[in-house]
């Protein structure tokens, strides 16, 4: 190890004031952060300590100056130059330590002035980095504040410089001398040693260690956050109080024993658990901070910022114990410790993780297990600590905990820009709970360990599961309708193309049908398929159907004939309820057509009184065929009483009246649809029915809304663009309901400005239309899908079917009286998706495949899929139905379909296809194929040819690497050179860290996808201040590209330079004619 | 942009999808039918410009190459006029597919319109507007034919006149055609006042190009022809035709 005076003469005249050194590793990670954000305090140590007794601030103040005397590190500056950041060691240097009188301030004035202070920012370059100051209230009280950079010292430090405080105000008291020896030893000792011995060959095999335990790994844990992540960490951040009883705290010691290994063990095994539970991820990884002092014992006594973080991976695959992950963890803590001293920042230049501005590489989350901040004693006084926060938050959470004489208490640190206090506070609470059943059931498989308390499983179970409401019975979908009948006999019932036919007319016609239709065969339980243009009579198909007692089944004539056919086979419809004009399309068909304009001489030829045909509630209303992931659409068989339920619901919220005209603009095949058509008629309102073509045209929606004073719209966001792209104004009295698919947050601003009132609904068809509603109001609020409907109950559990925490994502699973009767002739499919309810084993629920969570009011919030299955424009889609179909044909042999949304709110099917060898096919042939078999949304709209598809280390297919479509106007992977001088004098510095040739740079190159780091960004910032004075924030380095960087850096051609280039170009000009 | 080929794949037809800026949600749709032959090359870059035009405002966009010309499969050799009016089928197909937008517009310049109006689409486009559409085929064979002969003997083409035997049979300025084809195009005839879209209007002669002061999506539009002989006159068989402020005002059409 190099000593003091050896530094000296290499570095420097041995009687200058400032010595320079080279920095630690984590010494130039907190210089670049303190770069990127000036201004933050994240890195502010802060301690308050009530001192009551009589103080010899003198003495007080002599002792904090001599330990700042005895140890360099408090009189470190830093700056930086071409090799990056350095430390500058004043020889001298004392603090002044004012009293600042305080007496007669109250308690909130005083609290205000020490936050203030804990969190006013250090200058690294000007120092000092340490600050004092005794806060006066009376001559018996006093408050020492004092606050450290955490690139001067860290935690072992603190607890030495509470000891050395200790000795020597204890000395200075009485008028002694220091009692303490002189250091050997001083941090630059440790800085030069640590370059020596951190070169590279010395350090191979501990950084291989790391390499092979973290390359390939994932390093994000997708905890869900109450806020969007920023894209820039701003790490504000607060403090949660913690707190273990002492009863846990003795079961834990226990366990822990007899197991063999530490309470930080056990506590950090629980820790991951309950991040698991949270994450849903297996793999977990935590930062954990090493004292990193053991490789050199002399260092013990040292003070300066020594301290490693390095993550801690935690693979808690395969179910295990408690027992078994507290074996795991301790080999993988006992690892790490053998290879601490490879530095953080090494590890992450090693490993080259993404580099990303909204989260910290490698891990996100920390945990340590120590003492508790630094108790100074002071002699004759009685000294009591007090706990501070700087308001920064350097990880999304930070758990810290200690023993103490009453369990176990710690602080979770958490970013403010992710998270509320509350959900903090539950986090704590599930913890507890688990490390709970953990020390009661250590051999229990972890799936099994509680995590939520009784009180939260009863509120989520059953008080938010409480939406019982006794509706009057009505005979089916079709009973409901007759029951306004009476109440509205003249009133406008349907309206559609100008053909308008009241509440009487509609029945009179839908018992004629009806009776006819009983006439020729058909009986309860029946199936009738319906294909029809939309109109009026569309209506007088459906009611007439039902009211026969058979169930009807939407075919739309625009689907290709082979799923039309595929449907009325597989459904076994002996009858077919069409119009005209589409007696051809279905020639091949050998059941019964009944065309309800053709056959009409006939039909009104019928009594016009209700055949009045007994149903029961669980008699089927509809089938409903929804896309299939094995290439075959399944159909949903729903009773009457799920309709009912959910019309009876959405009557009472969101509400309608005999007073409101709904505008239907859903084809009938979509389920949605059940609601535009059939809830006016349950209320005595009016159903407007637009044609096809007027629903696909916006200024033609427009136009309807207004002309028939609309009060009701439902559709599917893509819809509402439609009409937002139109002249439409907007209407206040409208109530709009938006849903199929995920509403877009842009498109709720514009609602809401344009509506009286905005709902956005959920619900798979499985479940009847919607299950859950919620009113939107915030435009800047996250959006809901909100609370289960009457009658309906919502389970959201994990894997193993328990419920999730509070505000953790799991699967949806829907209950109550809107489950359907399964899927026709898909036994085993049903089985599969409609399983007994865990908590009433008397019904079902069914397993939606959304993954969402519980907000603490009850709403639930929409999180992902869990499968294949997408909506686009409010069509659910398998997209594994798409590739079976592609890969049907033969010239095909690999076929992924995503949806991209390369402009937001407009998702685009698209097919990635790697043909056989040596065929070629183009997207028309190929759509051709597919439009054999599938309806026209689930055409993809874009087709690439791929030679090969990227995958993921894993071997998967890597889908969010499939190419953009489009080619865009500026070509980014094309390599456009330095155009202008400062472009150029850029260029070439970063040639001169990345060293891959100047003529490789391009102007749309960011530095850090080219290899960069943030030391090597640092050292380019350094020298591009020293050639123009400019000082280049590094957020610009990480975010921006060449082009826009270089006019920032305060290039200036001289006039030297330009006379060189122009010397250069005659000098080429010449030779043009020089040349033979 | 996305530039593809798309039809059969014997024979597929090149294209260049522009997707509407800021997402599909005007969901209108425009299919370009662009000029043959000579033609293509003077009116290339007007189109192309006039595509991202429309593409900016929202619009879905197919600008394409008609079989035998441009990137297209196909030889003039080997074409008859009925693969012509097929190409328009497939063209006016594939964007459907693309945009999702069921009922296409159509902007057709000289002999590209003339087969978008004969083509079995036509009854289905929400709305075409004509650039000085072929109406005669004998005319514009003629003229073709007659331009060739022009150039043949343009002192600013070729150091010394060129004989007519020095062309390929059946050749039109630099293109060689087969003599049915010949014979069809010739007897084209579009009577623009017998097309059978409602308000159709009729744009002829005027240095001031008219504005669109109400849009209607049944109205129609025909531009006949706006600078007499600039296609047919030789010494601007360099010149790119089709203005800036033309295009601007074709773009409010739709």
């Amino acid at each position: 190890m190099h000593t003091k005076s050896e530094l000296k003469n290499e570095f420097g005249n041995p009687d200058e004031e400032v010595y320079v050194f080279p920095t630690t590793y984590p010494q130039k990670q907190l210089w670049f952060l303190n770069q990127m954000s000036p201004d933050s305090p994240a890195y502010n140590i802060p301690f308050a300590y009530d001192i009551i007794g009589i103080l010899d601030t003198d003495a007080l103040r002599d002792a904090i100056n001599e330990i700042i005397r005895r140890h360099e590190t408090f009189r470190t500056t830093f700056s930086d130059n071409e090799t990056g950041p350095v430390q500058l060691v004043s020889k001298l240097l004392k603090i002044d330590i004012p009293v600042i009188d305080m007496s007669g301030k109250d308690e909130a004035a005083i609290k205000e002035y020490i936050h203030t202070n804990s969190i006013r920012p250090f200058q690294l370059e000007s120092g000092p980095l340490i600050r004092a100051e005794l806060i006066k209230q009376d001559e018996k009280y006093f408050i020492l504040f004092l606050n450290f950079h955490h690139i001067i010292l860290d935690h072992i430090s603190i607890v030495q410089f509470a000891e050395e405080l200790e000795k020597l105000y204890g000395a200075y008291k009485e008028n002694k001398s220091t009692p303490l020896v002189e250091p050997e030893l001083q941090y630059a000792d440790y800085t030069v040693w640590q370059e020596c011995w951190q070169s590279h060959e010395k350090l191979e095999p501990k950084l291989s260690f790391w390499n092979e335990l973290l390359t390939d790994r994932s390093d994000y844990l997708d905890i869900s956050t109450d806020f969007k992540r920023p894209s820039i960490q701003k790490m504000n951040g607060r403090e949660y109080n913690l707190w273990f009883p002492a009863s846990l705290l003795d079961k834990l010691k226990k366990l822990s024993r007899s197991e063999s290994v530490s309470m930080f063990i056990a506590l950090l095994a629980g820790f991951s658990i309950i991040l698991s539970r949270y994450t849903s991820q297996n793999e977990i990884s935590v930062g954990t901070p090493f004292a990193n002092r053991g490789i050199q014992p002399e260092l013990e006594k040292v003070m300066g910022c020594f301290i490693n973080t390095v993550p801690i991976f935690m693979d808690l695959e395969g179910d295990p114990s408690f027992r078994d992950v507290l074996a795991r963890v301790r080999k993988v803590v006992f690892g790490a410790n053998a290879h601490q001293e490879v530095p953080f920042e090494m590890i992450v230049e090693s490993i080259k993780p993404k580099r990303e501005t909204s989260y910290n590489p490698l891990f996100q989350v920390g945990f340590t297990f120590q003492e508790p901040p630094m108790e100074i004693f002071l002699s004759d006084c009685k000294v009591k600590s007090q706990r501070l926060h700087n308001d920064a938050a350097k990880f999304d959470i930070l758990a810290w905990l200690w023993e103490s004489e009453d369990g176990i208490r710690g602080l979770l640190e958490y970013s403010t820009d992710l998270f509320e206090y509350e959900t903090i506070e539950r986090f704590a609470s599930h913890y507890q709970v688990l490390l709970e059943s953990a020390v009661e059931q250590p051999d229990a498989p972890i799936s099994q360990l509680r995590a939520i308390s009784k009180k939260e499983r009863d509120l989520m179970i059953d008080l938010w599961n409480d939406t019982t409401r006794d509706f009057k019975d009505s005979t089916g979908i079709h009973g409901c309708f007759e029951e306004q009948v009476r109440n509205f006999e003249s009133k406008s019932a349907v309206e559609c193309e100008g053909v308008s036919l009241s509440y009487l007319e509609l029945n009179n016609r839908s018992n004629q049908l009806a009776n006819y239709l009983i006439e020729l065969g058909v009986n309860s339980g029946d199936f009738i398929a319906v294909s029809l243009k939309r109109s009026a009579d569309m209506l007088v198909a459906i009611l007439g159907i039902l009211k026969s007692g058979a169930c009807y089944i939407p075919l739309d004539p625009e689907y290709p004939d082979e799923r039309l056919f595929y449907m009325l086979d597989d459904s076994g419809s002996k009858y077919l309820l069409l119009q005209d004009h589409l007696l051809e399309q279905y020639a091949k068909y050998t059941g019964k057509k009944i065309s309800i304009d053709g056959d009409w001489n006939k039909i009104k030829e019928q009594d016009i009184t209700s055949p009045c045909v007994k149903i029961k509630a669980s008699d089927l209303a509809y089938i409903i065929y929804t896309s299939g992931s094995t290439g075959k659409p399944k159909g949903v068989m729903v009773p009457h009483h799920a309709a009912v339920n959910f019309l009876k619901s959405m009557a009472v919220e969101p509400g309608l009246t005999e007073q409101d005209k709904l505008l239907a603009v859903t084809t009938l095949s979509f389920d949605i649809a059940v609601l535009e058509l059939y809830l006016p008629l349950t209320v005595g309102g009016t159903v407007v029915i637009a044609t096809a073509e007027e629903a696909s045209d916006g200024d033609d929606l427009a136009e309807l809304i207004t002309e028939n004073n609309i009060t009701v719209m439902q559709a599917t966001p893509a819809t509402w663009r439609l009409l937002f792209s139109s002249r439409w104004k907007g209407n206040s009295s409208l109530k709009a309901l938006c849903g199929g698919e995920a509403m877009p947050s842009d498109l709720v601003g514009d609602l809401l400005v344009h509506v009286g009132e905005l709902w956005n609904m959920y619900g798979p068809t499985e479940t009847t239309v919607w299950s859950t509603c919620y009113k939107v109001t915030d435009p800047d609020a996250p959006i809901l899908i909100g609370k289960p409907i009457n009658n309906t109950k919502i389970y959201i559990l994990d894997k193993h079917l328990k419920p999730v925490p509070m505000g953790v994502p799991g699967e949806m699973f829907i209950g109550g009286d809107g489950v359907t009767s399964g899927y026709l002739n898909m036994d085993e499919l049903t089985t599969e998706r409609f399983i007994p309810n865990p908590f009433d084993s008397d019904n079902r629920i069914y397993r939606t495949g959304d993954i969402v969570r519980h907000k603490a009011d009850g709403n639930i919030e929409y999180q992902r899929r869990v499968d294949n299955q997408v909506k686009v424009r409010g069509f659910r889609i398998e997209l594994g139905e798409i590739e079976t179909v592609l890969l049907k044909q033969s010239n095909i042999s690999q076929a992924v379909v995503v949806v991209r949304e390369d402009t937001p709110g407009d998702p685009r099917l698209v097919a990635y296809y790697i043909p056989d060898a040596d065929s070629s096919i183009t997207a028309t042939e190929m759509r051709k194929s597919l439009r054999q078999e599938l309806p026209d949304y689930m055409i993809p709209q874009h087709m690439v040819e791929m030679e090969e598809f990227p995958l993921t280390p894993n071997g998967k297919v890597d889908k969010k690497a499939f190419p953009s479509p489009f080619i865009s106007s500026t070509v980014d992977n094309e390599i456009v050179v330095p155009r202008d001088f400062a472009e150029k004098k850029l260029a070439a510095i970063w040639n001169e860290y990345l060293g891959f040739g100047i003529e490789n740079i391009s102007i749309y190159d960011n530095f850090f996808d080219r290899g960069g780091h943030s030391l090597l960004s640092m050292q380019v910032i350094a020298k591009i201040r020293e050639l123009t004075g400019t000082k280049l924030n590094p957020r610009v380095m990480i975010l921006s590209t060449l082009e826009h960087i270089a006019p920032q850096c305060g290039f200036i051609e001289t006039q030297t330079e330009k006379t060189e280039k122009s010397r250069g170009f005659f000098s080429m000009l010449s030779s043009l004619f020089t040349k033979k | 942009m996305n530039p593809m080929f798309f039809g059969q794949s014997v024979s597929p037809l090149f294209g260049v999808y522009h997707p509407p800026i800021g997402g599909s949600f005007l969901n209108k749709a425009v299919l370009v039918c662009s000029p043959i032959a000579q033609e293509h090359n003077r009116s290339y870059k007007p189109i192309r410009n006039f595509a991202k035009l429309l593409s900016n405002k929202g619009y879905h966009v197919l600008r394409f190459d008609f079989s035998g010309v441009g990137d297209s499969f196909g030889d003039l050799r080997e074409l008859k006029f009925t693969d012509w009016l097929e190409d328009v089928s497939l063209a006016y197909n594939e964007l459907v597919d693309i945009s999702g937008v069921k009922k296409v517009s159509v902007f057709g310049v000289r002999l590209g319109g003339t087969l978008a109006v004969l083509s079995d689409k036509y009854e289905s486009m929400e709305k075409v507007v004509l650039w000085e559409p072929i109406q005669k085929g004998g005319d514009y064979v003629v003229e073709m034919k007659n331009m060739h002969q022009q150039m043949l003997v343009d002192e600013m083409r070729f150091n010394a006149p060129r004989d007519a035997a020095d062309s390929y049979e059946n050749e039109m300025l630099g293109h060689i055609y087969n003599k049915e084809l010949i014979n069809e195009l010739s007897s084209v005839q579009l009577d623009i006042t017998a097309m059978h879209k409602k308000d159709m209007e009729l744009h002829s002669n005027s240095e001031n190009l008219p504005v669109s002061t109400k849009k209607s999506k049944n109205k129609s539009t025909v531009y006949l022809r706006y600078e007499d002989d600039a296609w047919t006159d030789v010494k601007r068989i360099g010149d790119m035709l089709l203005t800036s402020a033309a295009l601007t005002n074709i773009a409010d059409e739709f």
